[in-house]
């Protein structure tokens, strides 16, 4: 033993010089200050497995797994892959618009008098639509009544004439929305207001005619009506 | 094809009713549901010598009223007719002519405006109402529709009065033959102002005077209102005696109908009849006259009795058609109404 720990010393001292001393010195007494680095981990992971095991159920192999376990701090993705998966952009369904009310107009708030020029235009396309002054002349008005069934009526200026509820009737102003069952119109006094089309009537006047509208033959949503073909229906009793 | 059938009706449904009340107590009960709020004929019929009968057969002496033709509802809100009569007095109209269960009809009274209109009126009209229950059937004919006018939110520059104005105004069907009636809250205005006014308007205004019949029956068998009689009975003879039937003693081949017993044998029977338009008011009036008299002593005095029957209009019934009140000796009254209507009776 003794042999060999000689020739080691002598290997040693063929490559390195020894250190200086007072160089050695500190060295050891910062490496006293530090300890190894392997050498401390171990002990750290032991006092925390000693620790833990009274207080958890688990077993030292789980909590020596756990203890292995990575948290790096920096995300190591690369910008390639976020690239590739596209997030979509998220839209609100149509419930969550109606829930909204998204679809509804405001009740106060739209002027009557900045409609006039929707008005104006809703009249000027009637005027080209219906051709009144041929049309109206004419024997045969079948033509005629079914432009005015599809027709286009936001512009137009409607009053309930008759209604099966009393406090519609006389309820006048542009309509501004047209559902299904409704006709939401712009009063005078700059409200809003819902008019359910069925068992009502409304009137509008183009130039120096009136119509008459009967609700209950309307109940169609403006896009489909344009392209529907209309009976004749005979009653018109609400 | 079938004839269809116009004869085999039905008879109207009637509902009548007897009732007692205290003698300081059917004043009050007057103009109400019981008793109806304008009648077109009033019968009295006295038994005995009555020394205020000089009254009585005055008393509708200068009771006018109006006949107005072609008169349309609107008129009736002008803020001057408002202010002026409805309510500075007790105005009364009705629509004249109309069949209250088939025609539209109008009616004012104690303040209070009531349309009765049919389905495609009232869809253009836009004043709500009622519908009226005709029959268990689900879509209605005919609506209600009240308006209070001496409320003081129905004044001209509220919105609700705008509404009723405006509704009625473009319903050129509402124009009707008119009777009305005005008695004002001053005595110092003469009620014919209204004819007046009326007349200023450019309306044809006839004036006109409720006729008076009068008759003395002489030693005739008046029944007695005694607990063991009914008192449909007397109503009966009540109403025979006032269209002139003469009750043959015992039943004969060409009258079964007989003086109801209990009966006595009484002098002089006065029979009064007026017919025109009569306001709950005016009635009422009469009535208490007729309330104070005592009626004719008997040996049986408890159960002879003064009669006043009030007759009301047909058309547009919320009332009962006819209202009969009789008066003994005692502080209560027997009150017999029928109430006669095609549509449902409450």
């Amino acid at each position: 033993m003794a042999k060999k720990a000689s020739r080691k010393e002598l290997a040693e001292s063929i490559f390195y010089e020894p250190l200086p001393v007072d160089a050695r010195i500190t060295l050891e007494q910062q490496s006293h200050i530090l300890g190894s680095t392997t050498k401390n981990l171990n002990k750290d992971e032991n006092f925390l497995i000693e620790y833990m095991k009274p207080k958890t159920v688990a077993d030292t192999e789980e909590l020596t797994a756990q203890f292995k376990k990575n948290f790096p701090l920096k995300n190591n993705k690369t910008l390639k892959d976020n690239k590739s998966k596209r997030t979509k952009k998220k839209l609100l369904t149509s419930i969550e618009k109606r829930k909204l009310g998204l679809h509804k107009l405001p009740k106060t708030g739209i002027k009557y008098a900045s409609l006039a020029p929707l008005h104006q235009l809703w009249v000027e396309y009637m005027e080209n639509n219906l051709n009144l002054e041929i049309s109206a002349t004419g024997a045969n008005k079948d033509g005629l009544y079914q432009k005015i069934a599809k027709a286009d009526y936001h512009g137009c200026l409607l009053m309930v004439t008759r209604s099966k509820c009393p406090s519609y009737i006389g309820a006048k102003g542009i309509v501004v929305q047209e559902t299904k069952n409704t006709f939401q119109i712009i009063c005078e006094e700059d409200k809003l207001k819902i008019i359910p089309k069925r068992d009502s009537v409304f009137t509008f006047n183009i130039s120096r005619w009136t119509f008459t509208l009967f609700g209950n033959h309307m109940n169609i949503r403006p896009s489909e009506r344009a392209s529907r073909k209309f009976k004749s229906r005979p009653t018109i009793d609400l | 094809m079938y004839n269809p059938e116009v004869i085999n009706f039905p008879p109207p449904k009637s509902l009548k009713q007897t009732c007692t009340w205290k003698k300081d107590q059917i004043l009050n009960k007057v103009p109400s549901q019981d008793l109806g709020n304008h009648f077109h004929g009033i019968t009295a019929v006295l038994s005995g010598e009555i020394t205020e009968i000089a009254e009585i057969q005055d008393f509708f002496l200068d009771s006018t009223f109006y006949r107005v033709n072609k008169f349309p509802v609107h008129k009736l809100l002008d803020p001057d007719f408002l202010s002026a009569f409805v309510k500075k007095g007790h105005f009364d109209a009705r629509t004249l002519g109309t069949w209250g269960e088939v025609d539209q009809s109008i009616v004012v009274e104690s303040g209070k405006l009531h349309l009765s209109v049919c389905k495609d009126v009232y869809q253009e009209l836009g004043l709500s109402g009622q519908a009226e229950v005709i029959s268990s059937k689900k879509c209605p004919a005919k609506y209600d529709i009240s308006v209070n006018l001496l409320d003081d939110k129905f004044s001209p520059e509220s919105k609700y009065y705008k509404r009723v104005s405006w509704c009625l105004q473009n319903q050129t069907s509402l124009q009707f033959d008119w009777i009305m009636n005005w008695h004002p809250h001053d005595s110092d205005i003469c009620p014919s102002s209204l004819a007046a006014y009326l007349d200023l308007l450019g309306f044809q205004v006839v004036q006109c005077l409720p006729s008076f019949e009068e008759r003395i029956l002489n030693q005739v068998k008046v029944p007695l209102l005694c607990t063991e009689t009914d008192i449909s009975d007397v109503v009966e003879w009540v109403g025979a005696a006032a269209l002139n039937i003469t009750c043959p003693d015992q039943e004969d081949y060409t009258s079964s109908m007989t003086c109801p017993e209990p009966s006595y044998k009484s002098e002089k029977v006065h029979i009064l009849k007026w017919k025109g338009f009569f306001s709950a008011r005016q009635a009422k009036e009469l009535l208490g006259v007729i309330l104070k008299l005592r009626p004719e002593a008997t040996e049986n005095s408890v159960s002879s009795w003064l009669n006043l029957t009030l007759i009301g209009f047909d058309e547009f019934q919320i009332a009962s058609s006819i209202c009969s009140v009789f008066t003994t000796a005692s502080d209560n009254c027997q009150v017999f109404t029928n109430q006669t209507s095609r549509r449902k009776i409450k």
